[in-house]
This record gives structure tokens, C-alpha cells and sequence, in this order.
């Protein structure tokens, strides 16, 4: 083989590679900016579980099923402190990390939503307040610590609206299922996330209702081993969207465990559509606590909440960081 | 090869005829594939430069074309009960219309507010379905929309004298659909006091292709009809008038399964390619058709297949030559940066490609099958026109004369040279519809009466997340959108900085302007944590389009600059503004920032792609024309062996373009993408005229003729030809001055002038330049 056979066999493989690499960029499109920054990685779909229709004796009564629900013990007075992550599909757009404190007095239940991170918001708190019964059973008070430090209410109809700008709205955030201005049905059984459940379906009936929820109908998944809601899935207008008639959002329990003999859900995730979910993760939890938190969880004292909360020892600085 | 080609079809007509029938059926296969593209989008290839970090940031701030409906109301202001109800009506039913983007509805009666009274916030809309339109609520919407500033033009004019209903089109709709659905809910509104009015670019495309379609259906035939009625009477035969469209037709079929094949769309601007085409196509078989005819006609005895043999070898060397200046003249638009030119020129290109394969092998197959024997003519050939130019000629190039004509031309093309600096390069979809249109009097609604119609979009960086939390950067924001909407053809802006100066200013009782002046005053400054807060309580309105203006990091800020009666001046003024006022000490040009630097700016939508789209369009036109002509120069230089007579051949065409241009700039009708085409197709085709007339003159020169004899024997060969090719296509490119799209319209008048500028030149200025310097073979 003389040295020009060997130079053109050596011209030749390189072409040929060089060929062979256009081919293989070009068999594959090349993916323009904006459809990187447009596609985010996706996360699984919620378990959709199929619902069996029951009857006869099997078939208990929704009423008492509610009232079992609303009746739990769900360790008042308890403390809890939980990490709301924001996701668009598995990247991580924002987080939150907010003390929860919780009491039931004489059923109403209060609720306060304190947010210890990011630190800038440090602070801004929410109060909500919630009765069984009642058209107007939720009230939700808003302390926004920067500038004017003022104590505000958020309107009814807005109880529907992201909290914190994520999936899960202030009506999300309710221990109580409401009873006055929705009529509930059975709707069957099933199973979620590995537990059997009663499917119970929910239409908001009275004006009140009609305005203060953003769906027309929701379907709530109550554990029928306990008293727990393992995930709820949240129907628009039939006939205006027909996508949003499908489903505007889904709750799922994912994890969830016994604290102290009572049951509380370590991970639970909002899918708002668009590949958009919300993340809730339980940190630390402490229920069924000595001492009354009631004279926190009042508008008037969102005020001087900080320096209450770090005398009782649930700021982040002075409690066990939350674990994941 | 082509002789090989050529001898193969005379030799074996019926396989070659078989196989051209074969192969066009299976290109018809491809030919469903194409798809007509009508978003702004795609008239700018996805590896722009320029257009990476737009639409990264279109697609970060969720970008989507626009449907609008305008409001006049009868009595003069929108805050009453029945004009404002119409206002829900419409707002509903755009949502409900196939194709919008329900959510997206914004209107006086759906756009989210952020009110706090009597320490209660509120966030709905104040009238949301079923809410009672009384009195006390619609003076309620009207204080409320002047106090939070939303009477800035977009949803609303200042003091309620016109309102709108805005909604996104969604990704991948049919905009046919859209507009149809439109156009239903306008017209059920339009029998009130009010006026409705509906725009918006994502329509006026959906117009656009719509006439552009029916556009083809009627010309084609029409073209076709014109070409064979001045194909007829130029050889009073029917045969070469068939051959040459069967020729054609079979080119454009190979064309279009080609574009199917590669996946290449068609725009509303090349819809009238297959036009354009058939009459671009004819040149070179005129050329070929009247040397065979001649030549049947001096020997009516003499097999067809032994003159088509003959004549065919004779206008091989010119009809190549041609055919490549022709490609190059279209290829050169595949050098723009614009994508319908750049599919014209491709597809053009291939088309002449095949055109001329067939010129040497489909057309002899077939006139070897025909035998087409024309009648013996009586005298000379050609018309009395072609007899006419050649009189006209001789008398110019006598002695003297030569001197005086070319001189009158330096005139002209200096006329031309100083008219072209006044020549206005725009283009923008409503303005190419017309102007009776509903969306073209809407479109001056919107500009009239609200903020305009075409935006803007600038986003600013601030180089690090979190970078917007920081008072300087925020207020530098609010800087550059003040900046900007100073100019006074602005019409309106909006940013994330309004946003929160609302939500302050509700917070503190006061009105959005009271607050936004003192803080541009200095009197107040919101800290960090009144900007967080503020972004908190507006991320918990659903409807508020926050992640539409500021990214999930708070690093990059959207602002939108809406402009009145835009075109490439406004625009550049409000980029060159935000380059000021947002860019500041890093000093960034606009889309060119260093993404580390702090505060880049990145210009991106409709008014973003309009105005790039005019820069691509002047680049692509001057690197165009220089390509081809240089090209053409040193292709014909080489063929001819002469620089000089490849220069005089250049001449002609380079010299009607530039008459074209004058015309244009003198008419004050701007140059657009569709008419822009002109000049590809024009040095493409009116090349031919000059390359047959020196390649003539040139073989003369060679079979040792005087200068003055190759040139009287080359006017006589090829001036009937240049005249009834130039009659023929002017007279194919005419049909497009009766297309619904105005600038096809204007591309068939610029090209029809240039052809016949250019054959007119061809026969009197290169015979002038050939006496006077007496260029050498």
C-alpha cells in the first residue's frame, strides 16, 4: 500500500465520520431556546382511582361520614412546621418554610400560617378561622410585616385564590370540611394511595358558596379506616372550559404517618395543571400540647407574632430545622 | 451532460415522458406535507442570532398573539350599565371561542384588581358573572379603575372614551377559526349605541392567508391564460404556448413535493410562487421554442428530431447561462435572514433547476412526438415590435448617439441612486390588508383611541435572582418604563413595577399615580420587603398576570411598550430609549447586553420581530443584490471570457433595479418582504435578456465578424426573442396586479417594470456601450 492509498483511505474515513456526525445532528432537531426554557422536566400524574358504586347496608351515611370527618382528632393544640416548595415540573421555582399553629375551641378551629423563609417575608402571616357550620364559616386575616404593618382581611370570595402563589388556596388550608351551602353526595368507594376510601362528591348549592369556591365540583377522598382526606380532585364549569370541566386541580397524600396517635401527612401535593404542582412536606410536628396557643391565634396578635412565637421556641433559629 | 440528456430524449421520447409522468406522481405525494405557516414568528429562521435570547424570553414570559376587541361607546363613555354589560358579553364569548385562551379574557370587567377597603383586600374582578350592574357598582368601577391607573389606553382610555377585550390566541390554533368566531361575536354586539371594533395580528394573518389562497386559485389560471394567449400570438402556433406550461407545470409539481419532502412551509408571501414561477419558467423556452420554430420553418422538410437535435445544441451554452444567473438571482434571497424569502429563493431555484433539465429533455421529447410544423412565414421574424426596437437601436448606436443615450442613463440611475435614500423599508400584516378591512379600521381604533396595537416587549435582566427584590434595581425598572413611555408615540407600558406601586398605593389609601409621582419624586421609596410582600399578595390573584412579568427567580422583568401607528422609526425610538434608560452605566445594546452585565436588555415580540424583520430585510437586500450581481459578473465574465462584456451584460439589470427602487422611493410605497422579491427575480429573469444578446455578439466575435456586424447579427437574433420573452412575462407577471394582497400586487407591477426596463436597456444600452468601447471577444 503506497502512501497516497493511505492517504485517501485516511480522507475518506474522515469524511465519512464528519458525514456520519451531520447525520446523526441532523437526525436528531435541534432544540431551539425557547423550547428548553419552555419544556421542564415532567412528574408523574396523580393516581387516578377508579370509583365502585356501593349499596345497600355497605353504604354509609354522608352526613355521618362529614361529621366523623369534622369530628377528628387532629391534636389540638399542635404545632407544626412545614416546607412549601412551588415546582414546574421537577425544578423547584420557589420555597417557603412556615410555622403552622393550630387549636380548636369550642369547634372553631384557628389556624396561623407563619413564614419564617424566604427570610424577606419573614414574618407575613395568615389567620384562619373556621367553623363547621355557617354560610360565612371561614374568615382568613393577613398580617403583611413591611411598610404600612397592617392587619387585613381577605375577602370571601377570594378564599379560592393561590396561597402564596401556589396551587393550594386558603380554602385547601381548612381542617373542617364545610357543611352549610353544599350539597355532599356518596359517590362510592375506592382506594388512594393504597388505602380504601370513601369517594364523597361536593357541589357548592348557595350563592355564598358558589362565590367563595372556584370550582362547581370537587370530589374529596376520606379514608375509611380513620378519619383522614387522602386527596381531592377540583372540577370547573361544565360547558365553559372543557379542559377546566376535566379538572382544574388534584390533592394527593403521598406519605402520611401517626404522630403521638395522630394521623398527619408528611407529604402531600397539589397538581395545578401545566405541569405546575405544589409540594407540601411536614418537618417537625408537635400535637395535643400543654398549653393553649388561642391568645396567638387571634387578628389582633399577628401584630407581635414574632416575639411570641420565639418565646415559646418555634422560630427556625431555635427549633430543629425541618427535615425532608 | 445536457447534450447527452438531450440526445437520450430525442432518441427514446416516450420513456422520457413516462418517466417525467412517473416522478411527478410521486412528488404530488409529498405535495399534502406543505404547510402554510401565518405566525409572525416564522418569518424569522430558528437559528437567528438575534432571536435566541427573544425567545427564550417569549417563551419564559408565556408570549402569545393577541385577539382584540374595541368598544366605542355611543354615549361617550364605557362607565354606563348596558355599555359595560356589553363589555361581559364579549368577554365571555371570547373566551368561549375555539382557539382563545379562556383564562387569558382581559377586560374592565374580568381584569383581576387589588383593592383594600376598610381593612378588607379583594381581589376578584368587581364584575364578575352575574353581578348586579347597578348605579352604585358601575361608579364603583369607575373610580376604582382611575385610582389604580388602569385607565392608561389598554383595557380602558382615560375618562371611559374606549375600552377593549383582549385574549391570547393559543399555541397552535387555527386562526381561521379564531377569526371566524370573532367576527360571530362582533357582529352579535355591533347592533347597539356602541361600536365594536376587532384587530389583532393573529387575524389579520388569518386574512392574509385566506386571500393569499384565493389569490392562487385565480391567478394560476389566469397566468397560465395570459402565457399562452402572448405565446400564441408571439409564434402563431399553439405547440410552444402547451409545451412550455406542460414543461412548467411538471417543474413546479417536482418543486412542491421537494418543499413537501424537506418539510419547507409556505408563507402568506410565497403563497404566490407557483404565479411567479409559471412566468419565470417560460424565459427559457421561449428562447429554445423560437430558434426550433425558425429553424422548422427555413427547413419544412427536415425530420423534428434532427432540428430539435440542431437547435437545442445551439441555445444550450446561452439557456445554461441564463438558467444559472436565473438560479443565482434567486438563490442570492436564500441569503437573507428572512425565512419566506429564503424558501422563495430555494424553491425557485430547484424550480428553474428542473425547468431547465426539462428545457433539454422533456421539451425535445415532446416535440419529437408532436412534430409541431409551423407555417412558412413571409420576411423576417419577429414582430413588428421586435422590428420596431431594432430600428430604434440602430439609429441610437449611430455616430454620436451613444455617447448622449448613455449619458441620459448615468442621469437616470443618478436620479434613481439619490431618490433610493428616501426609499422606506416596512412591512407589518394589517398594513398589507385592505383598507377596507374590518381589521385594518379596527387596527385605527385601537390606534386612535386606546394604546395601540403593536408591542413591544423588553426584558431586562438583572443578572442575578432575586435582583428585582432590590430597591435600585426595582426603581431603575420604573425608570427605564417612564423613560420609555415619554416618547410620544407610545402609547401605553406596563410592567411589574406598576403592579406593585398599585398594591402599595391601595395599601396606603392612595391613588396609583399620587403614589407612583412620589416616588418618582424621591418623597417615598418601597424597601425590599414591600416589593416581596407586594409580588406575594399579586402571586395570589389567579388571574393577575404576574408570571407573565416578572420570571418565578425575580431576575428578569418583562416590560410592555405599546405603540401607536408603529412602524421601524417608533420602534427603533423606544429601543433606543429602553437602551438608555434600562440599560444604563452597563451601557448594553439591545439584545447585544453581556447576559452576566447587570440590567441587559432583551427585546422580544411582534414589534420586536417587525423591526427585525425590516433590518433583515435591508441587510438581506443589500447583500442579495451585491451576491447575484457579482456572481451573474463573474459566471457570465468566465463564460464569455470577457470582463468587460461581462460587465456590459450586468449593466441592464443592475440599472432597472435601481429605476425600480427610485420608483418606489418617488411612489412612497415602502419596500415589504412580498414586494422585496422584486429584485431576486428581476436580475434572475432580466439577466437572460442581456446574457443572449452578448452571447451572441460573442459567438459572432469569434466566427471573426467586425464589431459592428457580430452586433447587427446578434440584435437580430436575439431582439424578437428578448421582446416576446419580456411582452410574455411582463404580461404573466401583470396577473398579480389583480391579487387581494396589495404588496403582491406591487411585486407584479415592480417586476413587470423592471423586465421591461431591463429588455429595453438590454437593446439600447449594451449595443451603445458595445459601439462605443468596442469590447473584444
Amino acid at each position: 500500500m503506497n502512501i497516497s492509498t493511505i492517504l485517501l483511505r485516511g480522507l475518506v474515513a474522515v469524511a465519512l465520520s464528519w458525514w456520519a456526525s451531520g447525520c446523526r445532528a441532523s437526525t436528531t432537531p435541534a432544540r431551539s431556546a425557547a423550547e428548553t426554557a419552555r419544556a421542564p422536566a415532567t412528574i408523574p400524574e396523580p393516581e387516578t382511582p377508579s370509583v365502585e358504586p356501593v349499596a345497600g347496608d355497605a353504604m354509609p351515611d354522608v352526613a355521618s361520614l362529614l361529621k366523623g370527618y369534622n369530628g377528628r382528632d387532629f391534636g389540638s393544640p399542635g404545632w407544626r412546621r412545614v416546607s412549601l416548595e412551588l415546582l414546574n415540573g421537577s425544578e423547584v421555582t420557589r420555597s417557603f418554610t412556615v410555622v403552622n399553629l393550630f387549636e380548636n375551641r369550642d369547634g372553631e378551629v384557628r389556624t396561623l400560617f407563619y413564614l419564617e423563609r424566604p427570610t424577606g417575608l419573614k414574618g407575613t402571616s395568615y389567620l384562619l378561622s373556621e367553623q363547621g357550620v355557617g354560610e360565612a364559616c371561614v374568615r382568613v386575616h393577613l398580617f403583611l410585616p413591611a411598610g404600612e404593618r397592617r392587619v387585613l382581611e381577605v375577602a370571601p370570595d377570594d378564599l379560592d385564590e393561590g396561597l402564596l402563589g401556589s396551587d393550594f388556596t386558603y380554602n385547601d388550608m381548612r381542617t373542617l370540611l364545610p357543611i352549610e351551602g353544599y350539597d355532599y353526595r356518596l359517590a362510592g368507594q375506592t382506594t388512594l394511595g393504597g388505602q380504601p376510601a370513601w369517594a364523597v362528591d361536593a357541589v357548592p348549592s348557595k350563592r355564598v358558596a358558589r362565590g367563595a369556591t372556584a370550582w362547581a365540583r370537587a370530589r374529596f377522598y376520606l379514608a375509611r379506616e380513620f378519619s383522614f382526606m387522602l386527596g381531592a380532585d377540583y372540577f370547573g364549569r361544565e360547558g365553559k372550559d372543557a379542559e377546566a370541566a376535566r379538572s382544574l386541580r388534584r390533592m394527593r397524600v403521598e406519605t402520611l404517618e401517626q404522630r403521638g396517635g395522630i394521623w398527619t401527612a408528611t407529604r402531600m401535593r397539589m397538581y395545578g395543571g401545566e405541569g405546575r404542582t405544589s409540594l407540601l412536606t411536614l418537618g417537625d410536628a408537635r400535637f395535643k400540647m400543654g398549653e393553649s396557643a388561642g391568645p396567638l391565634l387571634t387578628p389582633e396578635s399577628l401584630l407581635t407574632l414574632p416575639e411570641q412565637l420565639s418565646r415559646r421556641g418555634l422560630t427556625l433559629e431555635e427549633s430543629p430545622s425541618p427535615q425532608r | 451532460m445536457l447534450t447527452l440528456l438531450l440526445q437520450f430524449s430525442v432518441r427514446h421520447p416516450r420513456t422520457v415522458v413516462a418517466l417525467a409522468l412517473a416522478l411527478t406522481c410521486v412528488a404530488l405525494v409529498f405535495i399534502p406535507r406543505i404547510q402554510l405557516r401565518l405566525d409572525g414568528r416564522s418569518l424569522i429562521p430558528e437559528g437567528q442570532p438575534d432571536f435566541a435570547q427573544s425567545d427564550a424570553a417569549a417563551s419564559l414570559f408565556g408570549l402569545r398573539d393577541l385577539v382584540v376587541v374595541g368598544v366605542r361607546p355611543g354615549g361617550g363613555s364605557v362607565y354606563n350599565a348596558e355599555t359595560l354589560a356589553r363589555i361581559g358579553r364579549l368577554s365571555e364569548g371570547l373566551a368561549s371561542v375555539e382557539g382563545v385562551v379562556a383564562s387569558s379574557v382581559l377586560s374592565l370587567t374580568t381584569a383581576p384588581r387589588l383593592s383594600v377597603e376598610g381593612g378588607r383586600v379583594e381581589t376578584r374582578p368587581l364584575l364578575e358573572e352575574g353581578a348586579a350592574l347597578d348605579e352604585a357598582v358601575v361608579e364603583r368601577l369607575r373610580r376604582e379603575t382611575e385610582a389604580q391607573g388602569l385607565d392608561d389606553g389598554v383595557l380602558v382610555a382615560p375618562g371611559g372614551r374606549a375600552a377593549a377585550v383582549v385574549a391570547k390566541v393559543s399555541a397552535g390554533a387555527d386562526r381561521e377559526r379564531v377569526l371566524e368566531g370573532a367576527r360571530r361575536l362582533v357582529e352579535a354586539e355591533s347592533g347597539g349605541e356602541d361600536a365594536v371594533y376587532l384587530s389583532g395580528t393573529a387575524l389579520a394573518q388569518a386574512i392574509l392567508g385566506r386571500s393569499a389562497a384565493r389569490d392562487l386559485l385565480r391567478l394560476i389560471p389566469a397566468v397560465v391564460v395570459v402565457i399562452c394567449l402572448t405565446l400564441f400570438l408571439a409564434f402563431r402556433h399553439a405547440s410552444p404556448a402547451l409545451l412550455s406550461l406542460a414543461e412548467i407545470c411538471v417543474s413546479l409539481t417536482w418543486a412542491a413535493g421537494l418543499m413537501g419532502l424537506t418539510g419547507r412551509p409556505v408563507f402568506v408571501t410565497t403563497l404566490v410562487l407557483p404565479v411567479v414561477l409559471i412566468a419565470v419558467g417560460v424565459s427559457d423556452d421561449v428562447y429554445a421554442l423560437s430558434h426550433y420554430f425558425a429553424a422548422a420553418r427555413g427547413t419544412p422538410g427536415a425530420p423534428a428530431a434532427a432540428t430539435v437535435l440542431r437547435t437545442f445544441r445551439e441555445v444550450m451554452r446561452p439557456i445554461s447561462l441564463t438558467a444559472v444567473s436565473t438560479v443565482v438571482g434567486l438563490l442570492s434571497m436564500a441569503a437573507s435572514g428572512l425565512e419566506p424569502l429564503r424558501v422563495f429563493g430555494l424553491c425557485g431555484a430547484a424550480t428553474i433547476l428542473f425547468s431547465t433539465l426539462f428545457t433539454f429533455t422533456l421539451i425535445p421529447a415532446l416535440l419529437v412526438l408532436t412534430d409541431p410544423r409551423p407555417a412558412a412565414r413571409e420576411g423576417q421574424h419577429g414582430g413588428p415590435l421586435a422590428r420596431l426596437v431594432m430600428r430604434t437601436t440602430g439609429a441610437l448606436t449611430a455616430r454620436r448617439r451613444p455617447w448622449r443615450v448613455l449619458a441620459l442613463a448615468f442621469v437616470m440611475a443618478g436620479c434613481s441612486a439619490a431618490l433610493l435614500l428616501r426609499l422606506r423599508v416596512d412591512d407589518s400584516w394589517i398594513k398589507n390588508l385592505p383598507a377596507a378591512s374590518d381589521i385594518v379600521r379596527g387596527d385605527r381604533f385601537f390606534n386612535e383611541s386606546l394604546a395601540g396595537t403593536t408591542c413591544v416587549e423588553l426584558m431586562f435582566d438583572s443578572g442575578h435572582d432575586g435582583g428585582f427584590l432590590n430597591p435600585a434595581e426595582f426603581a431603575a425598572l420604573g425608570e427605564a418604563e417612564r423613560t420609555v413611555a415619554r416618547l410620544g408615540d407610545v402609547g401605553a407600558t406596563g410592567s411589574f413595577y406598576d403592579d406593585v406601586v398599585r398594591v402599595n398605593a391601595s395599601l396606603r389609601g392612595t391613588t396609583y399615580r399620587a403614589f407612583a409621582e412620589s416616588l418618582r419624586e424621591g418623597g417615598t421609596a418601597l424597601s425590599s420587603g414591600e416589593i416581596e410582600q407586594s409580588l406575594l399578595l399579586l402571586s395570589t390573584v389567579r388571574r393577575a398576570p404576574l408570571r407573565e412579568r416578572l420570571d418565578e427567580g425575580f431576575r428578569r422583568a418583562r416590560l410592555t411598550v405599546f405603540i401607536r401607528n408603529a412602524d421601524y422609526g417608533r420602534i427603533d425610538a423606544v429601543l433606543r430609549a429602553a437602551r438608555a434608560g434600562g440599560a444604563g452605566e452597563s451601557g448594553g445594546d439591545v439584545n447585544h447586553a453581556d447576559a452576566g452585565g447587570s440590567r441587559a436588555v432583551v427585546a422580544f415580540g411582534d414589534g420586536w420581530i417587525s423591526y427585525l424583520t425590516v433590518r433583515l430585510l435591508v441587510d438581506g437586500q443589500v447583500y442579495s443584490i451585491a451576491l447575484a450581481l457579482l456572481t451573474d459578473l463573474f459566471l457570465i465574465s468566465l463564460l464569455l471570457r470577457s470582463a468587460r462584456l461581462g460587465l456590459v451584460a450586468i449593466l441592464p439589470v443592475a440599472f432597472s433595479v435601481l429605476l425600480v427602487f427610485g420608483a418606489l422611493a418617488l411612489a412612497g410605497i415602502p419596500l415589504g418582504i412580498a414586494n422585496s422579491m422584486f429584485a431576486g427575480i428581476a436580475i434572475g429573469v432580466g439577466l437572460d435578456f442581456s446574457i443572449h444578446l452578448c452571447a451572441a455578439y460573442y459567438q459572432g466575435r469569434g466566427r471573426g465578424l467586425a464589431s459592428h456586424r457580430a452586433l447587427e447579427r446578434a440584435l437580430d437574433t436575439t431582439a424578437p426573442a428578448i421582446c416576446t420573452s419580456a411582452v410574455s412575462i411582463a404580461a404573466g407577471f401583470a396577473v398579480l396586479l389583480f391579487s387581494e394582497v396589495s404588496p403582491n400586487a406591487q411585486l407584479g407591477l415592480m417586476i413587470c417594470l423592471s423586465l421591461l426596463a431591463c429588455a429595453l436597456t438590454t437593446l439600447v444600452l449594451v449595443p451603445c456601450l458595445l459601439t462605443i468601447r468596442r469590447v473584444a471577444g
